[in-house]
């Protein structure tokens, strides 16, 4: 009987700490998760800047390359556009109807 | 007990009622007001600038862009070095530095100093930390292609408001809504993460014009402009069975980038605005309608010996046609007037007036741009008596380019009016096609035997004997009718003896039409006639755009032509 006694006043004599220990454990676990989503948000929301940046950068470029692109620039570069002797060209098309024909240039 | 320990205790004691007394007011009694106050705080709210939609051509390739740029101000009451300040402020502007001086030290809070500067040139003045300077994040719309196809875009004005072209016509579709988020952000005004999509705006045009094309025919603009010395050129490239437009070009041009630096005439897309008395291309109206009620047929003659007309008094002649009998044919091949007056007078006012109607003369064609003339168009009950002659070969009445090209089509399709139009889909931010044109070609105005008719009479123009023999291209039949008409004189408000204008209108291959094209060459100096002046150009344009498109000659050898099977 005594054994038991002197048993159960060990755990009740633990209970405590351990309940005290396991609580401020769970109150850091909370704020260093709180911590961490924070500190997370701050590097997700320097990432959207920089994503926002470069967004700004893609139609600057996008723009600038349309703007090279145009056959108004190929042909002042090119010194005009020449367009092909038909006579040289072979077409093809597909055995679907009406539908435009693909062309390429015939070689001798 | 110890006395020390008592007054400890209590002390602790009161502590900690003084704290839950504090969190009790705290989180009861002033709940409210504080999360607010503490909402204020961590809670931001961030405009987001609409994206103005893009516009393409058919293929994709991009004609009106958005850029991100940024707006310089000046606040003077915050300036501490006023001659920093002033140095920046002139470099922005160009003025010179005393009236920067006077600029940035007027007692005003906002001044703006440059707008709509690029990102780096931003970056540079931020980096200068300049106390008074401030900068807003703005949109500016970009025209990559320069002056390409200027009259069809449009422009938009300083604060992207919709002036000109598709951009005014399709405002409400491309113009998006800015918005604006919430954003949770720390005591220093950092801005958090809460996952929103930082980009908004409107819808995208894609539109029936052919960059490529366009090309071909600015450049013929261009330098028909240049040879004949002309006060304008306008120049339409149409499907003819859909009234896609897959080119449209005028002369005076500008740079929609740039829209302030030309005069508002060079501005104006003429090829719908302006209405000109078209001459001989107009004849397709009586000749057409003639043959659609069975009044002549091709083979019936007239009698053009005299060389000349009286009609109430007014004397109509041919100029173009040795003096004979002609067929009904030959009346339009070597566009005689005479003949043409004679087909008129016996359709009568009535039935003329109504073909006319049918060709769409009068109204508008309805196209998706705006602007449009509808022209003029008087009812019988308004014509005098020489009315008839005179708009049989084409005056007394005023019509647009694109009326005239939507007419010739009518020939080229087989008997239908087209609604000439410019946007083929209007496309989502997220990509997905909101709407997409599809034709109504419903409505025919004269029979497909008459159209036919007409068509072999037009490929005739284009032959020897006919009035257009520049316009005819190797390896495919062309179909189409010169004009050549005087305009008023505004000082003596009567015809010019100087002053004309030049066209050539057609379709190519004349036999299975792909394309339709007119040139008009206005007040052009050296020659007045449409066969010299605007049939080459035609000729220019239609060989290349066959070539573009891909479309074989005629006389293609078959070694040239594969059929490939099941794709194969």
């Amino acid at each position: 009987m005594s054994y038991y006694r002197r048993q159960r006043s060990i755990y009740s004599r633990l209970a405590v700490p351990v309940l005290f220990a396991v609580l401020f454990a769970c109150i850091f676990g909370l704020v260093s998760l709180r911590s961490r989503t924070i500190s997370m948000e701050y590097r997700i929301g320097h990432l959207e800047r920089e994503k926002a940046e470069a967004l700004k950068e893609e139609k600057t470029l996008y723009a600038q390359m349309s703007s090279l692109l145009s056959i108004q620039e190929v042909a002042k570069v090119d010194s005009g556009l020449q367009f092909p002797d038909r006579q040289r060209v072979v077409y093809v098309r597909r055995d679907k109807g009406d539908v435009p024909y693909k062309a390429s240039l015939r070689t001798e | 007990m110890n006395i020390r320990a008592v007054i400890l205790s209590t002390a602790i004691l009161f502590g900690f009622v003084a704290v839950i007394f504090r969190l009790g007011d705290l989180m009861l009694f002033n709940h409210d007001s504080l999360s607010q106050k503490a909402e204020r705080q961590y809670q931001g709210e961030k405009d987001l600038l609409a994206n103005r939609g893009g516009i393409f051509d058919r293929r994709g390739r991009a004609l009106a862009l958005n850029l991100d740029v940024e707006s310089v101000f000046v606040n003077p009451h915050d300036i501490e070095s006023p001659r920093e300040a002033a140095k920046a402020f002139a470099t922005l502007t160009g003025s010179d530095y005393e009236t920067a001086v006077k600029k940035v030290s007027a007692n005003k809070g906002f001044i703006w100093a440059k707008r709509k500067i690029d990102l780096e040139t931003a970056k540079e003045y931020k980096e200068r930390k300049i106390k008074g300077l401030g900068f807003v994040d703005e949109m500016k719309r970009y025209y990559p292609k320069g002056t390409l196809a200027s009259h069809v875009l449009g422009f938009v004005g300083i604060d992207n408001q919709a002036l000109e072209g598709l951009e005014l016509s399709y405002d409400a579709t491309l113009r998006g809504k800015d918005e604006t988020v919430r954003v949770s952000r720390d005591a220093s005004g950092r801005t958090l993460s809460d996952g929103v999509n930082f980009e908004t705006g409107g819808n995208s045009l894609r539109l029936t014009l052919d960059e490529g094309l366009q090309y071909i025919v600015e450049d013929a603009v261009d330098r028909a402009m240049k040879q004949w010395k002309a006060k304008s050129v306008s120049a339409i490239m149409m499907n003819p069975y859909t009234g896609e437009i897959l080119a449209m070009a005028n002369r005076p041009n500008y740079d929609p980038n740039f829209p302030g630096d030309y005069k508002i005439g060079s501005r104006r897309n003429r090829a719908l605005t302006d209405t000109y008395e078209p001459g001989s291309t107009f004849k397709i109206v009586a000749a057409s309608a003639a043959l659609d009620k069975g009044i002549f047929k091709t083979s019936d003659m007239f009698d053009c010996r005299a060389g000349k007309i009286d009609i109430a008094g007014m004397v109509v002649s041919d100029s173009h046609v040795n003096h004979e009998l002609l067929t009904f044919k030959q009346v339009i091949q070597h566009s005689s007037n005479v003949g043409t007056v004679m087909i008129g007078q016996k359709l009568g006012d009535d039935i003329f007036f109504d073909y006319a109607q049918r060709f769409g003369f009068g109204s508008k064609t309805g196209i998706d741009l705006p602007g449009e003339a509808s022209g003029t168009l008087r009812s019988p009950d308004q014509w005098w008596g020489t009315s008839l002659a005179a708009m049989s070969i084409g005056y007394e009445v005023a019509v647009t380019p694109l009326q005239l090209l939507v007419a010739y089509s009518v020939i080229a399709n087989g008997g239908y009016i087209v609604k000439p139009h410019l946007v083929s889909e209007i496309i989502s931010p997220e990509g997905a096609v909101l709407y997409k044109f599809a034709p109504d070609n419903s409505a025919r105005i004269i029979s497909e035997r008459t159209a036919e008719t007409m068509r072999d009479i037009l490929i005739s123009v284009t032959h020897k004997g006919g009035t257009a023999t520049k316009a005819s291209i190797e390896g495919n039949r062309v179909a189409g009718k010169t004009g050549t008409a005087r305009l008023i004189d505004p000082e003596t408000g009567k015809y010019s003896t100087k002053k004309y204008v030049g066209s050539f209108v057609g379709f190519v291959p004349a036999d299975r039409p792909r394309i339709a094209i007119i040139v008009v060459v206005r007040e052009p100096e050296g020659s007045i006639y449409g066969g010299q002046v605007a049939a080459p150009y035609f000729k220019d344009i239609a060989d290349k755009a066959l070539a573009y498109l891909n479309i074989p000659r005629e006389d293609t050898f078959k070694d040239n032509m594969l059929l490939v099977r099941d794709g194969r």
